[in-house]
């Protein structure tokens, strides 16, 4: 009982040391309430403020324009000067524009002669005290008018009187068309052929739709802004202060420290959402400011979602909430300074934004996957709450889920303060300095060869097919991967071979890759049928053309050309000497990690790139284990026969085949030769 | 000056004990770094021990280990007779810790730090307040205890940071390189402080590589080189047993006896 009176009492003076802290720091203070308070009012009401004075002052302004209108029906130029007059402040001077009227044979030609030449004169009219000049042009042999407007874009004045002119020319129009259409007609056809148009949407329904396609994107990036803060200093700032070390000597369990230190970042990282929330809310209700795709009609500025759905959107936020703050403080943990966080949480934000961008798009139903995603289910779950569309049973599986994902996040905060890692003092820098020379220069090399694919390969390819594939892979990536691979080699100290990892494998590993091949591909069939939902291929992109191009070939050529060549020469580059070089400096998992994005990009199409990157990821890891560059070039090969020959052979394609992976799986595991 | 009356071995309770510790980094690149190859020492309360070694000899890795910061992969520590490994919230309890790199919240004042550790060790109420008051009076804190730590100066801060590692009386005091940074009156006020540790009958161990501190204050002195203790004694001892009189060319025979040539070790960017 004591013992835990003790822990409550510690944990309370860890909380209460980190919120003293915020609280005494002014930019935290002012970026976590001051900022969001006065920020939305000021911005909306700033905006308001500033399209209407500039819309008044331009309003009255005395604007002058000129027109002629000599064309049939008789009767339209005079109504048109009356529409003219109608407008406010618009001035129809007569002038002379007898040079743009003498024009008006070579107009009818449409040479760019002519072109020029109407462009000086009507500037000459303009110099004499127009703003802007209107003119409705007969054309001979055209049936009709032709109207034409000559304004001078950069001058507000001119914009306006031409805006004006233009107005008029409309109005003119429309009641031409009308009563040509009351001719034909013989009734008025605004009554007979326009419906009214009815939304059965309640004001709530429409500004909540709207809301909701704001909200969640909103919500996340200042959740993560507002959190920050509180995540750096609570762990980043604690190492840079030299006080950690101190903090892990007290007798209290480490696990009491990280709630703590968390409780405190989600704690801020909600008051600056709900201060943002408020403030937003308050600045519409008050109808400083309006939300994009509301117009004045449906009550526009004014936010007429109601509290309900409000604490609705709240609850299902809540399990993102809790993720993305154990997020910010996971990521903290790992920062040794204030600044080496910063660094860190930017890439954050982007993985973060991502999936929350689904609850823009409108079309994106809410799913059982989507709805298990970390952060999209809760994104969407919040656009429908608002929407007043929820759905139970989802939501209370993207709260399982969710949930599950943030409980996840929250075991490895437990750790962000392990001692063992963050204090471990192992190392020597100048071998970590020359580890990341290597490391850097075959991400160089890497981010060049994607380059040179795309350019060099890719011109070639247009030139000729073929040839161009096979220059591109048995001469241009091999090169490249060369001039890469020694260099790694003269810094490592080793040869050639031993950079490209060309040594004998075991060849249980060879036979287990070609195994793995039948997963892979159903993998990919899947991440294609997936993306395809968010992502839908055009139905004739360059890369199909070209696919189709091949596979009019006969089966041994498409083989060498579509799953040998490119096995050799990817694999010669990417796993030979891209990760021969990474792994220098890096862990396994960032350097699957970027020859994931570097294999994927370096397809060149953003339709492969999914399937491409986990194929790049897998081989890396298969480069790891297996310490040989065959059973890669193995691995690839056999996928991209399986891929090109299905849809010669169905069976190919079979699900049933991934079961042979799970031998090449075991297969895999067994021991590299030494 | 260096005639201290260090107590008759065996008379006093050992304070902290370490025997055959041992530490291995697993460092992903370079493999298993052994960091600390076995080590065994004794501090008695009413001692001041001294370890002395180079950089990177293992002298900051050995008293983390006994400050149940970093847990030894074999071997045993031992805080006032409680083992690190088995009961770590209750070594902590009677241990102190101070490093030449420890710093302070700079947002909260010297009163809010000390009560802040005074409710980590369990203190509360006016036993706290009673106990900080002590110690704002002990290290004449009173004119700037309630301003903040980021506008004080080094001197002042070391006192809050000192005041706050003996916050809770601990019988053992352990101090990593304490006068790193500091100008000749702080680390003159530390070295005095060390010394009243030992009058109030604490044992301190400390680290340092700066030969007159060891000379000046320690009881007995650990010589540590390469994750080993190369000896152990008094000065004297030292002195008797390598036939040398400097304590530079006690540490250099010692290095040397080991197997060591110690200028390639200073070569190597090790000075001692």
């Amino acid at each position: 009982m004591a013992e835990r009176t003790n822990a409550r009492g510690q944990f309370t003076a860890v909380l209460r040391s980190e919120f003293l802290g915020l609280v005494r720091d002014r930019r935290a203070l002012f970026s976590a309430i001051v900022l969001p308070v006065l920020l939305y009012p000021l911005f909306f009401f700033g905006q308001r403020w500033l399209e209407r004075v500039s819309r008044e002052t331009l309003e009255a302004r005395q604007v002058a324009s000129r027109s002629i209108c000599r064309a049939r029906p008789r009767r339209s130029p005079r109504r048109y000067r009356e529409l003219l007059a109608q407008e406010a402040q618009l001035r129809v001077v007569d002038g002379d524009a007898s040079a743009l009227q003498a024009l008006e044979p070579e107009l009818a030609k449409g040479t760019l002669e002519a072109y020029q030449r109407e462009q000086a004169a009507a500037s000459q009219v303009l110099a004499s005290g127009a703003d802007a000049f209107v003119a409705a042009i007969a054309i001979d042999e055209a049936p009709g008018l032709e109207l034409r407007a000559w304004f001078d874009s950069t001058r507000d004045l001119s914009n306006e009187a031409r805006r004006r002119a233009t107005k008029a020319l409309e109005a003119l129009h429309a009641e031409l068309a009308h009563e040509k259409l009351v001719q034909v007609l013989g009734a008025d056809p605004a009554a007979g052929l326009e419906p009214r148009a009815v939304d059965v949407a309640s004001a709530e329904d429409l500004s909540g739709a709207a809301l909701g396609r704001l909200l969640p994107l909103i919500a996340v990036l200042v959740l993560l802004s507002g959190g920050s803060y509180a995540a750096l200093s609570a762990f980043a700032g604690e190492r840079e202060a030299g006080t950690l070390e101190t903090l892990l000597v007290q007798p209290v369990p480490a696990r009491t420290i990280v709630a703590a230190k968390f409780a405190a970042v989600l704690a801020t990282a909600l008051s600056t959402l709900v201060f943002n929330a408020a403030s937003i809310l308050g600045s519409m209700a008050l109808g400083l400011g309006g939300l994009p795709g509301l117009g004045p009609e449906s009550g526009g500025s004014a936010i007429a979602v109601g509290a309900g759905r409000l604490a609705a959107a709240a609850f299902v936020f809540l399990p993102a909430a809790v993720l993305l703050c154990a997020l910010l403080c996971l990521t903290c943990g790992r920062a040794r300074t204030f600044r080496e966080g910063q660094n860190l949480l930017l890439p954050l934000m982007l993985l973060a934004v991502l999936p929350t961008l689904l609850a823009t798009q409108q079309d994106v139903e809410l799913d059982l996957l989507l709805a298990a995603l970390p952060l999209a289910g809760p994104a969407l779950c919040v656009r429908d709450a608002l929407r007043g569309e929820l759905a139970p049973g989802l939501v209370a599986w993207m709260y399982v889920a969710n949930s599950a994902w943030a409980a996840l996040a929250l075991s490895r905060v437990g750790h962000a303060l392990d001692a063992e890692r963050v204090l471990s003092t192992a190392g020597d820098e100048n071998e970590d300095a020359r580890r990341e020379v290597q490391s850097r220069a075959a991400l160089r090399w890497g981010v060049l060869c994607v380059f040179a694919i795309y350019l060099i390969g890719g011109s070639l390819q247009a030139w000729s097919l073929v040839p161009g594939l096979v220059l591109t892979l048995l001469v241009l990536v091999p090169l490249l991967a060369w001039l890469s691979a020694r260099g790694t080699a003269r810094r490592a100290k080793e040869t050639l071979a031993e950079a490209f990892a060309l040594r004998a494998p075991n060849p249980l590993h060879v036979a287990g890759a070609v195994l793995l091949a039948p997963a892979l591909q159903q993998v990919s069939m899947q991440l294609f049928a997936w993306q395809e939902r968010v992502l839908p291929m055009p139905a004739d992109s360059g890369t199909q053309g070209l696919l189709r191009e091949l596979v009019a070939m006969p089966t041994w050529a498409m083989v060498v050309l579509l799953a040998l060549l490119p096995a050799i020469g990817e694999e010669l580059f990417f796993r030979g000497a891209l990760y021969s070089g990474l792994k220098r400096d890096l862990p396994l998992w960032k350097c699957a990690a970027y020859e994931f994005v570097l294999f994927g990009a370096a397809h060149a199409s953003i339709y492969r790139f999914l399937p491409t990157g986990v194929l790049g990821a897998v081989l890396t890891c298969v480069a790891a284990r297996t310490r040989s560059l065959w059973p890669c070039i193995a691995l690839h090969a056999s996928y991209n026969a399986l891929v090109a020959l299905s849809d010669t052979w169905p069976v190919l394609a079979r699900p049933e085949l991934a079961f042979l992976s799970i031998a090449g799986f075991l297969a895999l595991l067994a021991r590299p030769r030494s | 000056m260096s005639a201290s009356p260090y107590p008759p071995r065996g008379a006093a309770p050992i304070a902290i004990e370490a025997i055959g510790l041992e530490k291995s980094f697993v460092d992903p690149k370079r493999g298993v770094v052994k960091a600390v190859r076995g080590i065994d020492l004794d501090c008695r309360r009413g001692e001041i021990f001294g370890l002395l070694g180079p950089n990177g000899a293992g002298k900051t890795t050995t008293l983390r280990m006994l400050a149940t910061i970093l847990a030894p992969s074999a071997g045993t520590a031992r805080i006032d007779g409680v083992d690190v490994a088995r009961d770590p919230l209750e070594a902590r309890r009677r241990l102190g810790f101070l490093s030449g790199s420890t710093g302070l919240y700079p947002r909260l004042s010297p009163r809010e730090t000390l009560a802040y550790f005074g409710k980590l060790h369990g203190l509360t109420g006016d036993a706290l307040d009673a106990r900080i008051e002590e110690l704002v009076d002990a290290f004449s804190m009173r004119d700037y205890a309630d301003g903040r730590c980021e506008a004080l100066s080094t001197g002042q801060k070391q006192k809050v940071s000192i005041a706050r590692a003996v916050l809770h009386d601990p019988p053992a005091l352990i101090l990593d390189e304490p006068t790193t940074g500091l100008d000749i009156l702080a680390s003159s006020a530390m070295i005095d402080f060390v010394e009243s540790r030992r009058s109030a009958g604490r044992c301190v161990l400390f680290s340092t590589h700066v030969l007159s501190e060891a000379e000046r204050l320690c009881d007995r002195i650990g010589v540590i080189f390469h994750g080993r203790v190369l000896d152990v004694g008094t000065k004297d001892e030292l002195r008797e047993r390598t036939g040398k009189t400097w304590l530079e060319d006690v540490f250099k025979e010692l290095v040397r006896r080991a197997g060591e040539d110690p200028d390639a070790a200073a070569a190597r960017g090790r000075s001692v």
